[in-house]
This record gives C-alpha cells, sequence and structure tokens, in this order.
C-alpha cells in the first residue's frame, strides 16, 4: 500500500487576484454514500457560498497526514478556501470522520469550522457502496476486507465520538439523509443557519436538482446478508440515538 | 533462561524469521480452509468443542498451543489453528452441508476434545452467529490486549510479512481492529455470556500456569500441570524493531480508543482495564 502519489498541498489551486485564502467555514467530514454531494452542492448554491475554481468537493487534505503534525502548515489547507471579500467557502470529505487522526489535525488547522455530518441507515449505506472500489486502498482488496471496511463505515456512534473528542458539539451539525430527502427545504435551512448564512433559501436554489443520485451499480444484497446488516446494525444504531437525540431511527431499518 | 532453552528460543526465531521470508516471497495464502484431515479408525468428526475467535496480535497462538498441550486435547497443537472456515461466508452464505464439513476438521478419539482459532472471526461481522449455527455448544475464547500495543504489534507484523510501506488504509484498519466493543457486542449476541471466555493477553503473561489453568476449567478439562517452559515460550516472536506511532497519531489513538474502552466494563465485566496502559492514561483503568 502506498501513499497518494503527490502531495495534495502541491494541488491547491491558484489563488484569483481579489480572492484571498482563509480557513474553511464548514467542513463537512463524514459520511460516504450518503448524499453528501448533494448537500453539499445545495450549499454551494447560495449566492454567498464560493468555491475556489479547481479546489473540489472532496480535498482528501488529510488521508496521508497519518504520520502526524510537523508539515501541518495552516496555509496549505487554507489556499482550498479563497474566496471574494465577504464569500464563505467549505469543502465536504466523507472520510475525516471514519479516520482516527483526522478529527486532532482538523482541529489544528480549522479549529472555528463548522462540521457537518450527514448519516444515512447504514444498511442503505453499505447497499449503495461501491464497496470494493471504494475500499480498493484496503489490504488485501479481498471481498471480505472491502465488506468489513464497508460495516465499519457504518459505525457511526464511535466515529461521532472521536470528532467529538476534537471539537466542541455545539460545533458539529449531525444530518439525517431521510429527513434532509423528505423536509429538504427545512433541514437545508437548518443547515445555512449553522454555517453562519441567513437561513432564507434564495429563489436561485432549486431544491430539486439531485446531484450524484445512484451512479453505477449498487450491491446487491441477499435476503441473508440485508437481514445480517440489520441485526449487527440495530445495537450500534441504538447507542447512536442516545448521543443524537433528534435522530429518527424509525426511518431506518430495523429489527421485527 | 537456561543454555538449553536459549538455544530452544533461537532456532525458533530463525525458524519464525525464515517462514516470514518465505510468506514475502509467496505472498498470502489463497483465503478458505485447507482440506479436512483424514479421519483415523475409531475417531469420529463432530463440531469443535472450543473455538477461538480473537483477537489479532494478543498471543492466540502462544495460548492456542497450550490448550493443545493438554493430554484431554487433540492435536497436542500442532494441527492447523487457524482454518478460516467463515471467510468467505459473506459472499456465499453457508449451506447445510458446509456445517458437516466444518465437523470434518474435528476429529476425536474417544474422549478427547479438539478446537480451533481463527483470530479474524472476531472482526467478520457475519461470522459469530454462523460459529453458532456450526457448533452451537462450542466454547468460545477470546484473547484481547490493550488496543494501542495490539496496534503497534499488527503493524509491526505487517511491516515484517510485507514490502511494501505502511498506507492511511492500514493505519485505520489496524486501528479498527482494537475496537473491541462492537466485535464482543456480536459474540454475546450469538453465545451466552458463560459459554464465553475472554482473557487478556497481559494476565496470561503475567501467570501463565494460573491463566492456563484457568482456560482448562472453562474447557471443562481436568486439571494439567504444564512446565513453565512450554507455558512461557512465545510462538510469534517479534523479529524486528518493534513498529512506533509518531506521537501525534499515538495521542490520536489514545482518543480514539477512550468511547471504545469505555464500553467494555459493561459488556465484559471480569476484564481487568487496570492491565492495560492506555485504559490508565485515559483514568478508566
Amino acid at each position: 500500500m502506498s501513499a497518494r502519489p503527490s502531495d495534495p498541498r502541491d494541488q491547491a489551486p491558484a489563488i484569483p487576484p481579489g480572492w484571498t485564502a482563509a480557513p474553511p467555514d464548514y467542513v463537512g467530514v463524514g459520511t460516504a454514500r450518503s448524499g453528501t454531494s448533494w448537500w453539499d452542492a445545495l450549499i454551494q448554491a447560495h449566492p454567498r457560498v464560493s468555491r475556489l475554481p479547481g479546489t473540489p468537493k472532496e480535498v482528501h487534505f488529510f488521508d496521508d497526514r497519518w504520520a502526524g503534525s510537523p508539515d501541518i502548515d495552516d496555509t496549505a489547507y487554507h489556499r482550498y478556501f479563497a474566496r471574494p471579500k465577504g464569500q464563505l467557502s467549505g469543502e465536504w470529505t466523507p472520510g475525516y470522520m471514519l479516520d482516527v487522526w483526522t478529527p486532532p489535525l482538523l482541529r489544528e488547522v480549522a479549529p472555528d469550522a463548522r462540521l457537518l455530518v450527514l448519516l444515512r441507515d447504514p444498511v442503505e449505506r453499505f447497499r449503495s457502496g461501491r464497496t470494493l472500489a471504494e475500499n480498493r486502498f484496503t489490504v488485501g482488496s479481498t471481498a471480505r476486507a472491502a465488506a468489513n471496511a464497508a460495516f465499519n463505515r457504518g459505525l457511526y456512534a464511535d466515529q461521532l465520538l472521536r470528532l467529538w473528542a476534537a471539537f466542541p458539539r455545539e460545533q458539529v451539525l449531525v444530518l439525517q439523509y431521510e429527513r434532509c430527502v423528505d423536509q429538504t427545504a427545512k433541514q437545508l435551512q437548518r443547515t445555512y443557519e449553522f454555517i453562519g448564512l441567513d437561513p432564507e433559501i434564495p429563489s436561485s436554489v432549486d431544491l430539486s436538482r439531485r446531484v450524484n443520485e445512484s451512479r453505477g451499480p449498487k450491491v446487491s444484497l441477499s435476503p441473508w446478508q440485508e437481514g445480517q446488516l440489520i441485526q449487527r446494525y440495530a445495537p450500534e444504531n441504538e447507542r447512536l440515538a442516545t448521543l443524537v437525540p433528534d435522530l429518527e431511527l424509525e426511518r431506518w431499518k430495523l429489527p421485527r | 533462561m537456561t543454555a538449553r532453552a536459549a538455544v530452544r528460543s533461537r532456532v525458533r526465531r530463525l525458524a519464525v524469521r525464515g517462514s516470514r521470508a518465505w510468506y514475502r516471497l509467496r505472498g498470502p495464502r489463497p483465503p478458505g480452509p485447507p482440506e479436512p484431515p483424514r479421519v483415523p479408525d475409531g475417531w469420529t468428526v463432530g463440531p469443535p468443542h472450543y473455538v477461538g475467535v480473537g483477537a489479532q496480535k494478543a498471543g492466540t497462538s502462544w495460548w492456542n498451543r497450550l490448550i493443545g498441550a493438554h493430554p484431554g486435547v487433540v492435536g497436542g497443537g500442532s494441527g492447523p489453528k487457524e482454518l478460516h472456515f467463515f471467510d468467505r461466508a459473506w459472499e456465499t452464505p453457508l449451506a447445510d452441508d458446509d456445517v458437516g464439513r466444518y465437523h470434518r476438521y474435528f476429529p476425536v478419539p474417544p474422549g478427547k476434545v479438539a478446537g480451533e482459532w481463527t483470530p479474524g472471526y472476531l472482526i467478520d461481522f457475519w461470522t459469530p452467529e454462523l460459529i453458532a449455527r456450526a457448533a452451537p455448544e462450542a466454547r468460545i475464547l477470546i484473547l484481547l490486549r490493550d488496543p494501542v500495543e495490539r496496534f503497534r504489534s499488527g503493524l509491526t507484523h505487517q511491516l515484517a510479512t510485507s514490502r511494501a510501506p505502511l498506507g492511511p488504509r492500514d493505519i485505520q484498519g489496524a486501528f479498527q481492529r482494537g475496537l473491541y466493543a462492537p466485535q464482543l457486542r456480536r459474540v454475546l449476541a450469538a453465545f451466552p455470556a458463560q459459554q464465553v471466555w475472554v482473557g487478556q493477553y497481559e494476565a496470561c503473561r503475567a501467570d501463565p500456569l494460573g491463566q492456563v489453568a484457568r482456560t482448562y476449567a472453562f474447557l471443562g478439562l481436568p486439571p494439567h500441570e504444564l512446565d513453565p517452559w512450554t507455558a512461557s515460550g512465545e510462538v510469534n516472536p517479534t523479529t524486528r524493531d518493534k513498529y512506533q506511532p509518531p506521537a501525534a497519531l499515538r495521542a490520536a489513538l489514545l482518543d480514539g480508543y477512550a468511547p471504545d474502552l469505555a464500553q467494555l466494563p459493561e459488556l465484559c465485566p471480569s476484564l481487568d482495564l487496570s492491565l492495560w496502559p492506555t485504559a490508565r492514561a485515559l483514568g478508566l483503568g
């Protein structure tokens, strides 16, 4: 397993005249296959939010920085969030919440960022995952390793607790994908307000537009596999519900 | 250590180093179990008496050998320790004749018992329930170890057996294996608590004879005295410098394991967290 070929610091896009680098106002940190591209696009659609041309939705800045902080340079990360005066900027890398080394590093370079977590029924998240492709960096790349890695991504409670160890809880907004689908306007207003925008949704934002929706084949689950996932996730979801009281667990698949 | 013991220990280390060099050349073995053994005349097959399920890098080879050293246990520790029977069961669900096939790995003469210990069973979220289907009466053995020590040992082992440098997926994977609470929950959902023995590597190291006596009792075996050298011998000794996580990663691991360690006393009241430096550093021991 080798590190990613090039250092992300070399990839920070050029900053146009009149734009200035600054820490991100928001960072989405979780979780993969849960509608984060859609939600990020709705944030980006707000006229007060800018993204530097060349900065991707997922910066993956910390992926290879597990060895520690000596090379963490604030300005290297901040360059991705250059924006015109008065605008907000941010990114959403769904693996940040999972990787054990990332929350403390993120706190070092963006201590005031508002963090966003979008959670989805872990059974549906598993089904939606391109499990082998998504986990192609997993040791061995076997079907067994991929299934385990995909399953572990759905253990949300501990990931959230690790995040909360690095950031105050009030700096983290936990959204539920199923409610975002059902009550898009209401949940988007919450999101706007949380990251420091006027909660009113501008008329230019198209709430019906979907991004990155069910592209590529889903993982087909046999009834036995689906039953296994429901059973195995049940106690973990119950722990999550005690941590996030407004989570509507009944929207997720539960054991009969 | 006597001169003879020192020679034996050195020979063992050289043998391990040689087998690891061979492993590096050959690559990982294909998943899944070997062919079942021949059943000698007068022996019978059936479900295993015990199944060890974890954890990796927590002294399971050593402990499985000590179980095999009991005269009531078949194999003398020489049979395959890790069957990996359920490794592919997520993709290819267990069929009824697979249960019979599993039993064929455990031939015993009258009056003896057999078992296996595959440390990966604990990680595979589908496996505990399948073991309960294939061997509902089996005693389940789990050895745990300080999660940061387990992390270091796991990556040391990986560096010794692979030519590739460590990457982020290796680090996250090794971290994830030390999150014991969800793994224990899955075992305890499949087996009644009194059928599960959760030991600690550190307790076994400190008092091998005492802990092995407990293990024998848990397995329903009559007391048997081991000679102290057999009891203390390392099976998979470290043959290179131990991997040291950089300071920032070590701090992240400590915080990262805190929520998991906090769940363990309720799940498994017999655990003594004060044996684990990580738990002590977090004020949980």
